[in-house]
């Protein structure tokens, strides 16, 4: 089930430097959005900027048909966004794409959450459902990183899921120095990822992500990564989000809106 | 609230009301279902359909510009065969007309595309792209050339009892010729505009921001193109035209029925609101009972002059 409607501003409220989480009324998204899954949003000033832009569902409460999302202020719609408040309304579109694929039984595999910036928002998504449904606290890991600490969004709410958390920034300014792959080599080297019980799951930059999927690779660890690409439509029509993968019969295009966003990350072809 | 006839007659093909969405658009209608109810748009332009699959161009494939947006990618598409089989069964549950577009990079290939849809229940006519700016070879060769317009079209014509639209290209120095080139190759119907070749470049990386340098331009920065370019073609020849290019709303639609447009095509809006070609039918519909009219067909190509200065 998904809608295309405008929706109304419940709250808007910064969380980091240039972030902020909106949360919009939508019963749709709300009962509806799966981890991994994402919105169009759509606010405008005249024609500009024309097309709305993805962002994946952060926190759902289906009880009060809530949804939101975290966005970082960087284009002309996320600005138009920052100026909402309380009562105006968003163009949405959703929920859409695909979600993180958890391996069953849930409970025995150790599910490892990468994010990256403002790449964490349906990481969380996926830790609560995880604990929701009963998987233990200690077998959700969650390596949380940025480049510095004010960049760093969802600690908090990841904390206060009592899960196992890894703070990482580049500059050390928060938790360890570093990338989020120098935690994955050092729990790596303590022998605490192991190949057949492991699953990965990554958002964030494509450089990270590409990053990621070649550690999995290396260490033999089944990995998803959630891509991001220009998405004009995202329903599947207009082709502009292709993703370069490796099928059986060669190099194919598949559509990061309806076939993603997240990836087996052994079928993506990186740039 | 009083009826408004919006049946509309364009040659051969009928269509219950004269919004059409664009081929490349709307994908194969079934990615819409849900969000729109397809029994009430006039009809579904496909996708760009070829003999074989397609696998498109490279990423970047679409870039943002003022008020609209360059396209480049190459016509990645399921092929005939699985357009057929796997496709039109969904949308031959639905009382719109099906428009397959369909694309060669031969003379051959239109002509075996033509003839393998002549007679497949569910498909009402055919829009031959000879416009697709992004194709190596052949594409828009077809539509730029009007010798080469006029020989496809006949030699399509040929093949198929279908009716048979042809979708021009903008980019040509005077559209009526390649306009009167299809009618003479036997087109039943034009469609009008295909995109704008065009381009966008980074400043800060100094770099091209389209892959294959080079995107057709659509979205309402070229609506004041598309329309003088359906007013030109109307006074031109006298087969009915499907408008398009930058419609949003239904004003813009109704400005190129006006213009001598008989339906009129939704393109780009279909991105940013699924819903769009329902909001454009209805308000068509609105903008006739507030003027007074009783059937939709009886105002295209009313257009009149501007007021005189002596009556301002």
């Amino acid at each position: 089930m998904r809608c295309a409607e405008y929706c109304e501003v419940v709250a808007n409220r910064q969380v980091a430097t240039s972030q902020f989480e909106i949360q919009l009324h939508s019963p749709v998204v709300a009962r509806h959005a799966q981890p991994g899954q994402f919105v169009q949003m759509r606010v405008q000033s005249g024609y500009e900027p024309l097309f709305g832009r993805p962002f994946s569902v952060f926190r759902t409460f289906p009880e009060r048909g809530d949804f939101s999302v975290i966005y970082l202020v960087r284009g002309t719609l996320t600005q138009l966004l920052a100026q909402k408040r309380r009562g105006d309304t968003v163009f949405v579109v959703g929920p859409l794409g695909n979600r993180f694929l958890v391996r069953q039984p849930a409970g025995e595999v150790l599910h490892v959450l990468v994010a990256g910036g403002v790449g964490a928002p349906p990481l969380y998504l996926l830790a609560e459902e995880l604990v929701q449904k009963g998987v233990p606290r200690q077998q959700v890991v969650v390596v949380n990183g940025a480049r510095r600490h004010d960049l760093l969004v969802c600690q908090e709410h990841f904390a206060e899921l009592g899960v196992h958390l890894w703070a990482v920034t580049e500059d050390g300014s928060l938790g360890e120095k570093g990338k989020v792959t120098d935690i994955l080599k050092g729990l790596s080297q303590r022998g605490e990822l192991p190949s057949g019980r492991c699953q990965v799951y990554a958002c964030g930059p494509s450089a990270m992500l590409e990053a990621v999927a070649k550690f999995a690779q290396k260490h033999d660890l089944p990995c998803q990564v959630s891509m991001e690409t220009m998405m004009p439509c995202g329903l599947g029509v207009c082709l502009g989000c292709a993703v370069k993968v490796r099928t059986s019969n060669g190099i194919d295009y598949k559509r990061a809106c309806v076939d993603g966003p997240v990836f087996d990350a052994a079928e993506v072809v990186w740039a | 609230m009083s009826k408004v006839k919006m049946e509309v007659q364009l040659g051969p093909l009928r269509l219950q009301n004269p919004v059409l969405v664009a081929s490349g658009t709307f994908g194969y209608g079934s990615e819409y279902a849900d969000l729109v109810d397809l029994n009430r748009l006039g009809g579904i332009m496909v996708k760009g359909t070829t003999l074989h699959p397609r696998a498109g161009n490279p990423m970047p494939r679409m870039v943002e510009t003022a008020a609209g947006c360059l396209n480049s990618i190459g016509l990645q598409n399921v092929g005939v065969e699985a357009f057929i089989h796997e496709k039109l069964p969904f949308l031959r549950q639905y009382r719109c007309a099906v428009i397959v577009n369909i694309a060669g990079d031969s003379y051959e290939e239109f002509e075996q595309l033509a003839e393998r849809l002549d007679g497949v229940d569910g498909v009402h006519a055919l829009e031959l792209n000879i416009s697709c700016p992004n194709q190596e070879k052949g594409g828009i060769h077809f539509g730029v050339d009007p010798e080469a317009t006029r020989k496809v079209v006949s030699r399509v014509r040929r093949r198929t009892r279908l009716p048979l639209i042809v979708k021009l290209s903008p980019n040509v120095t005077d559209i009526t010729v390649n306009a009167r080139a299809a009618v003479d190759g036997g087109a039943d119907i034009l469609s009008l505009v295909n995109t704008f070749v065009g381009t966008a470049i980074d400043a800060k990386t100094r770099r091209f921001k389209l892959a294959n340098i080079t995107g057709g331009l659509s979205g309402p920065a070229i609506k004041p193109l598309a329309l003088y370019m359906v007013w030109q073609v109307a006074q031109a020849v006298k087969v009915p035209l499907i408008g398009m290019g930058g419609i949003m709303n239904a004003t813009d639609a109704v400005e190129f029925l006006l213009a001598g447009a008989s339906a009129v095509a939704v393109g780009t809006a279909n991105y940013l609101n699924p819903r769009v070609s329902i909001e454009v039918l209805e308000g068509i519909e609105q903008y006739l009972r507030e003027q007074g009219e009783k059937d939709v067909k009886d105002i295209v190509g009313t257009v009149k002059r501007c007021k005189p200065e002596s009556e301002f």
